[in-house]
């Protein structure tokens, strides 16, 4: 039985390029790793 | 992670770093890091907050281990940089499959704690079963 799984939060957002996305754009074409940094630097 | 890059790929995986500056600040950083991965760059820390991320206390960003473990990544050539953002800010990592669902999650418990490759990959590996 497959459990459920608590879907992530979409959003749209700012690319380091000025571009602009959505998270969804991301894992539909692949699994993704979202990975949040502490800080630049 | 950086080193890990086509191990990510040979399992699927795409990354994306989420991080605390300017989009200007992230260019840079991709550029002065080598970083192999796309940045988003949340200064208001809009998407931390959207997916649960919280400050630090002063034990999980100065503690014996986390201190050690930086003395290891500088012997290593992984100096540190000027810190732009909330050096408060807990980093984390959300592995997530293409239907938008959350397969593992992993809330740093303090500023050495990173999800390992390995689990990321397991993570996947283990949806598809």
């Amino acid at each position: 039985m497959r459990s459920e799984k608590m879907l992530a939060p979409n959003a749209e957002v700012l690319m380091a390029d000025g571009s602009r996305k959505t998270l969804s754009e991301f894992w539909r074409s692949k699994p993704l790793a979202l990975i949040f940094l502490r800080h630049f630097g | 992670m950086r080193r890990d890059k086509s191990k990510l790929e040979q399992a699927g995986i795409q990354v994306v770093l989420v991080g605390l500056g300017t989009p200007a600040e992230a260019l840079e950083f991709s550029r002065q890091f080598s970083v192999p991965f796309p940045i988003i760059a949340d200064p208001g820390k809009d998407l931390y907050r959207t997916y649960g991320l919280k400050r630090a206390n002063f034990m999980q960003l100065a503690s014996p281990a986390i201190l050690l473990k930086g003395l290891k990544g500088m012997r290593e050539g992984y100096l540190p940089g000027r810190p732009q953002g909330d050096v408060l800010q807990m980093p984390g990592t959300f592995v997530i499959d293409r239907e938008g669902r959350i397969l593992h999650s992993h809330f740093a418990q303090n500023a050495a704690d990173h999800l390992s490759v390995d689990a990321i990959v397991a993570a996947i590996a283990k949806s598809a079963t």
